[in-house]
């Protein structure tokens, strides 16, 4: 089977692209990571939470960018959306959020942060599969190939 | 549709943007939020114990601190509340400091009314701190922490022993009693005791009222001496000990002797 050489060419640029913005990610998401935790000490738990979001979040980015200009691309991007509101939710309990540091509790009701959240998510959700629908209306038109 | 999914772009991208910044900036303004404890004055008048706590709140932040409560509970080793004292702070605005004290008292005429054991015996009290506030208008936040406080009993290891009986005259006899305790508690035991002795009839052989002042960490020992009819000086019965202190009030306590 003959491999069409522009295909090639084309899903290595999308491949390289993919690289370097997951690597631009990584590289800001780490370096604030590591800033909060100088700032804010130590939370145990949470800290590994938020090194296992920063690795699927980068993974999505990674994965959308590569299947660009497909349907996968924005199937991709309500997953993502949904993964954060999801990921969130459980992370955060659902908004009752209590640390302990050694003879001290600490208490917070986050759940006005994970509503602010929660619908930010919807709206890129709700973008998504909007640009899904377009997508696949300027594919039957015969726009996009 | 396409001007649809473009303002939902920019929607979205304004509202991370604004989002991320007041997480930031709610981050930061809570580093910023400071509370520092002074020395606790100690006291102790009319039976109740109090402790003042100067503190002096520090607000560097960007958001305003609303409803600032204070709570300081005194738990017994059962979990049992034996006083709970509250602040509250309507408001500590951005960029503001202010100092206020947090009075914590205990009621020890109560607490041994209701607890007589901690007059007699060692223990530990549990001190719970709760300090509620709402960040930025929005965040409900509590931070409570737990400390335990040891309790030396005041009248531990109190005693009535018989010392002493023989004869007087005749017809009578004499009997010597030592009451003795040790001041557990970091404070003075100084008012009155009175001791009565009882023979195992219930007669009344004899009372002595005796001053107290006894520093902590010391012992007292005071003996008494009762004279009554041969007869009625029994091997065997009770001694009834009243005390009115400043610290507490407490009676009667029976203790039951033999032998001597």
């Amino acid at each position: 089977m003959k491999v069409d050489s522009s295909l090639v060419k084309e899903l290595a640029l999308r491949a390289l692209r993919a690289a370097l913005k997951g690597l631009v990610l990584a590289v800001l998401l780490l370096f604030f990571s590591q800033m909060l935790r100088r700032l804010a000490g130590n939370f145990g738990v949470y800290w590994y939470a938020v090194d296992v979001f920063v690795a699927v979040y980068i993974s999505f980015v990674v994965a959308i960018e590569f299947l660009s200009k497909t349907i996968f691309q924005y199937m991709l991007g309500a997953g993502k959306e949904l993964f954060i509101i999801l990921y969130f939710m459980y992370v955060l309990n659902g908004g009752e959020v209590t640390v302990s540091m050694g003879p001290m509790q600490i208490t917070a009701d986050l759940r006005v942060l994970l509503l602010m959240l929660v619908s930010i998510s919807l709206l890129g959700l709700g973008k998504n599969a909007l640009q899904a629908v377009n997508f696949l209306n300027e594919r039957d038109k015969g726009s996009v190939t | 549709m396409k001007q649809t999914i473009r303002a939902l772009g920019v929607a979205t991208t304004i509202l991370w943007i604004a989002f991320l910044f007041f997480i930031v900036t709610a981050g930061y303004s809570a580093l910023n939020f400071k509370v520092e404890l002074g020395q606790a004055r100690v006291s102790v008048s009319d039976g109740v114990l109090r402790m003042s706590i100067p503190f002096k709140i520090s607000n560097a932040g960007y958001y305003d601190v609303t409803e600032l409560n204070i709570t300081t509970r005194v738990l017994e080793e059962n979990g049992a509340i034996i006083s709970e004292s509250a602040t509250f702070i309507p408001e500590v605005p951005r960029g503001s400091n202010m100092t206020e004290t947090h009075d914590v008292s205990v009621n020890l005429k109560e607490l041994v009314l209701d607890f007589p054991s901690y007059l007699f015996e060692d223990s530990h009290l549990t001190l719970e701190q709760i300090v509620g506030l709402r960040f930025a208008k929005v965040f409900p936040l509590q931070v409570s922490a737990n400390a335990t406080m040891q309790w030396g009993a005041p009248l531990r290891n109190l005693s009535a022993e018989q010392v002493f009986r023989g004869p007087h005259n005749s017809t009578h006899s004499k009997a010597g009693f030592e009451i003795r305790f040790e001041n557990g508690s970091p404070f003075d035991v100084s008012g009155v005791m009175e001791a009565e002795v009882y023979n195992e009839e219930g007669k009344l052989l004899g009372s002595v009222t005796s001053r107290l002042e006894v520093a902590p960490n010391s012992v007292f020992s005071q003996e008494v001496m009762v004279t009554a009819k041969t007869d009625e000086l029994t091997a065997s019965g009770e001694v009834h000990l009243y005390f009115d202190t400043y610290m507490f009030r407490f009676g009667p306590l029976v203790i039951h002797y033999e032998g001597g």
